[in-house]
C-alpha cells in the first residue's frame, strides 16, 4: 500500500498547526514536512509527538529565497545540518543554477511566472527534484499551468517532480490525489503522477535521515554497527 | 468493435458543510474555467445525487477525464464568499457503493 507524503506545510501557530495535523491524516497522509515559523519552531517536539500518536510523522523544513549565490551557499552552509528537508525558491537564474546542482539543496520551487527561461541548459545540470507547490494554482491558476506544463515537458524526463500543497491551514490542503491530478493533468501516467506525492518524497527524506545520522560519514560512506 | 466507457462515481463533500446544489454548481463552474465548456461535455460530467442540506453529491464522469474532475474539485476555493475546500470521499466505480459512503456522511 502506497505511503503518502506532504512534503511542504506551513506552520504559524500551534492551533492551526495542530488542526492541520489532525487534517493531513484525514486526507491519507502519513508523513508531512513541516516549515515551522514564530511559537512553533520551539514547540516542535511537542508537535511530533502529538503527531505520532495519530500515526503521522513529521519532519522539519526550511524554505530558502535566497537573491543571490552567495546568500545561498551561506544559507545552506549555516542550516543544513538542522532540517530533513531543504528547498530553494528560485527567483532568478543565477540562484536556480546553484541550487538545481548543489547536493545540500533537495528540491527547488520555481516560481509562477519566473523572470528567467528554464531549458536543457538548466535540465542538463538537474541533480535535485522539483516541486510544485499546490498554493501556488490556487492563488494563479492560469499562470501556474504554464509554468507547470513547462517544468514538466523540459524537466519532467530528467529530474523527479514532487507536488506538496504548501498551505498553511486546513482548507488548503488537499488529499494525495487531488495533488496526483495536477500531473496527470499535465501528461503523466497515474502511477507516476501517484509517486510524485509518494515514493519520491518518501526516498527524498530516507535519504536525508541517513545523511543527518550519526553513521554518516560521507557521500557512499556510512559506519556499521 | 466499439468499446465501452468507463465511468466513476466520485462522492464530494464541502467543508466546511454548505449547500449540495452550491457546491456541484462550483465544481462544474470550476470544471468549465479550467478544461472549457467543451471538456466539460465531452467528460461524461454528470451530477447523479444531492444530498442538499448536507453538502455532498455524487458526480459521475468517464475514467479517462477523472483527473480531471479531481483537479476541479480541488481548485475550488471560495463558496458564496465563504472559505472552503471540496473533499473527495471516494472514487467508485458503482452507484451503490458511492450511495453507501455519502451516506455515511450525512
Amino acid at each position: 500500500m502506497r505511503r503518502y507524503v506532504d512534503l511542504w506545510v506551513r506552520c504559524e501557530n500551534m492551533e492551526k498547526c495542530l488542526e492541520m495535523i489532525k487534517c493531513l491524516k484525514r486526507l491519507g497522509f502519513s508523513s508531512a514536512a513541516l516549515e515551522l515559523q514564530g511559537e512553533c519552531v520551539e514547540k516542535f517536539d511537542d508537535l511530533k509527538r502529538e503527531a505520532k500518536e495519530i500515526g503521522l510523522s513529521l519532519y522539519k523544513k526550511l524554505v530558502l529565497e535566497p537573491s543571490s549565490r552567495k546568500e545561498l551557499l551561506k544559507l545552506l552552509r549555516e542550516n543544513r545540518g538542522r532540517f530533513e528537508v531543504i528547498s530553494v525558491i528560485c527567483k532568478n537564474l543565477e540562484t536556480a543554477l546553484v541550487a538545481a546542482r548543489d547536493s545540500r539543496v533537495d528540491t527547488i520551487i520555481i516560481p509562477v511566472n519566473p523572470r528567467y527561461r528554464f531549458d536543457k541548459g538548466v535540465a542538463a545540470l538537474l541533480k535535485n527534484r522539483v516541486e510544485l507547490p499546490f498554493r501556488y494554482f490556487l492563488e494563479d491558476r492560469g499562470g501556474f499551468l504554464r509554468t507547470a506544463s513547462e517544468i514538466v515537458s523540459v524537466l519532467g524526463r530528467k529530474c523527479g517532480i514532487i507536488v506538496s500543497s504548501a498551505g498553511s491551514r486546513s482548507l488548503e490542503l488537499r488529499n494525495p490525489r487531488q495533488l496526483a491530478s495536477l500531473l496527470q493533468v499535465l501528461g503523466f501516467d497515474e502511477e507516476r503522477a501517484l509517486d510524485s506525492v509518494s515514493s519520491e518524497a518518501i526516498n527524498l527524506i530516507e535519504e536525508n535521515l541517513v545523511k543527518l545520522s550519526k553513521n554518516y560519514v560521507m557521500r557512499g560512506v556510512v559506519k556499521l554497527g | 468493435m466499439a468499446k465501452r466507457l468507463k465511468r466513476r462515481y466520485v462522492v464530494i463533500m464541502a467543508e466546511p458543510r454548505l449547500s449540495g446544489d452550491s457546491v456541484v454548481n462550483a465544481v462544474r463552474s470550476s470544471y468549465r474555467e479550467l478544461f472549457g465548456l467543451f471538456g466539460l461535455a465531452i467528460s461524461g460530467f454528470k451530477v447523479m445525487k444531492v444530498y442538499k442540506d448536507e453538502g455532498v453529491a455524487i458526480i459521475r464522469c468517464f475514467l479517462k477525464y477523472l483527473p480531471n474532475l479531481l483537479l476541479a474539485t480541488a481548485s475550488v476555493t471560495k463558496l458564496d464568499g465563504e472559505d472552503v475546500a471540496i473533499r473527495t470521499l471516494i472514487i467508485t466505480g458503482t452507484m451503490k457503493r458511492a450511495k453507501e459512503v455519502a451516506e455515511t456522511y450525512l
